[in-house]
């Protein structure tokens, strides 16, 4: 059973650890900032903070200590753009979709044959995949060109983002995102090419 | 102090500031105390005619910084100001507002919210 929990909120970063049953803050960090993602790489035992500044934009942070000590490292980026080309627009609210990384809103490791492998996922909508522990990031483009892309919308969000992302345990090509809103999406060849997966997806009647 | 002395005065007052002109084209860049917790820098010099051509020169000396002021396509952050001589500069997507030599660049918080 778990002993260790990475809880992010709005005034940090909290680590609580079980001891002889009962659960107690062992850690803080960036208090005062706002936390909306942390990751345990239980591969190498590296630890991940995503923060958001407001002012400042989103950044992410490592620990390889257990979280006595965090460095900033590369935080995913859009990159650079043809300012030929217009901004998408949501397509229900018709506000344009910023060409910045707003959040960082899912972060996951990839599996056990992907040593450094991280996958990270962003309002507005984009996936993000470092094979070197985050040193350095590339978006995924083969899911942001994908024509239905361009229908995602925000939910509670002002834009639509990438709010969880799955690696299969079975086949660690196997990724599969969940977007709000725009569905489930799924790789099988990791990341060269996407379906959409969302059918079935219904209330069913209560 | 007599006529004389004041005219040598003024004359070398002006020559002063030629040479420090010429010899230093160089904005001087100053960056929110807010921001030396995260990324810890020095008002220091920085060469440019342009707001852009400035925060370049100086982001290549403390390259963490520019995240924190720019967003990823390079326009200013939506709660980020800069400041050129005591006037907020107009451009925001560009940075295209000029920078006379001398001038004094400053790296603000935008105040926002209600």
């Amino acid at each position: 059973m778990a002993s260790r929990l990475l809880i992010g909120t709005r005034k940090g970063l909290f680590l609580f650890e079980r001891t002889n049953g009962k659960w107690a803050v062992t850690r803080t960090a960036f208090l005062g900032a706002q936390v909306p993602m942390a990751l345990a790489d239980t591969r190498d035992g590296a630890l991940y903070a995503g923060l958001n500044h407001g002012h400042f934009g989103s950044k992410l942070h490592r620990s390889t200590d257990g979280g006595a000590t965090w460095s900033e490292i590369t935080a995913p980026a859009f990159p650079p753009r043809s300012e030929d080309v217009p901004l998408d627009r949501c397509p229900m609210r018709g506000i344009p979709i910023p060409w910045n990384v707003e959040l960082i809103w899912s972060l996951e490791t990839g599996g056990a044959d992907q040593p450094g492998r991280l996958w990270c996922g962003t309002i507005p909508g984009a996936l993000f995949r470092s094979d070197d522990r985050g040193a350095s990031w590339e978006m995924v483009r083969s899911l942001w060109d994908q024509p239905a892309r361009k229908k995602w919308m925000g939910g509670g969000y002002d834009y639509p983002g990438i709010h969880s992302i799955v690696v299969d345990p079975r086949d660690s090509r196997r990724v599969i995102p969940g977007v709000s809103c725009g569905g489930v999406w799924v790789t099988e060849d990791d990341g060269a090419t996407w379906c959409n997966r969302a059918g079935g997806n219904y209330r069913p009647k209560l | 102090m007599n006529i004389e002395v004041i005219t040598e005065f003024m004359a070398w007052q002006s020559t002063a500031t030629l040479a420090h002109a010429t010899l230093s084209a160089m904005a001087t860049v100053h960056v929110t105390p807010n921001l030396l917790r995260h990324v810890p820098t020095e008002t220091a010099t920085a060469r440019g005619a342009t707001v852009r051509e400035v925060l370049t020169d100086y982001f290549r000396q403390w390259p963490a910084l520019r995240g924190y002021v720019l967003q990823d396509a390079g326009a200013l952050r939506t709660h980020m100001t800069v400041f050129v001589n005591g006037t907020a500069i107009q451009d925001r997507e560009r940075l295209s507002d000029p920078v006379p030599a001398d001038g004094e660049v400053y790296i603000m918080q935008a105040l926002s919210g209600g």
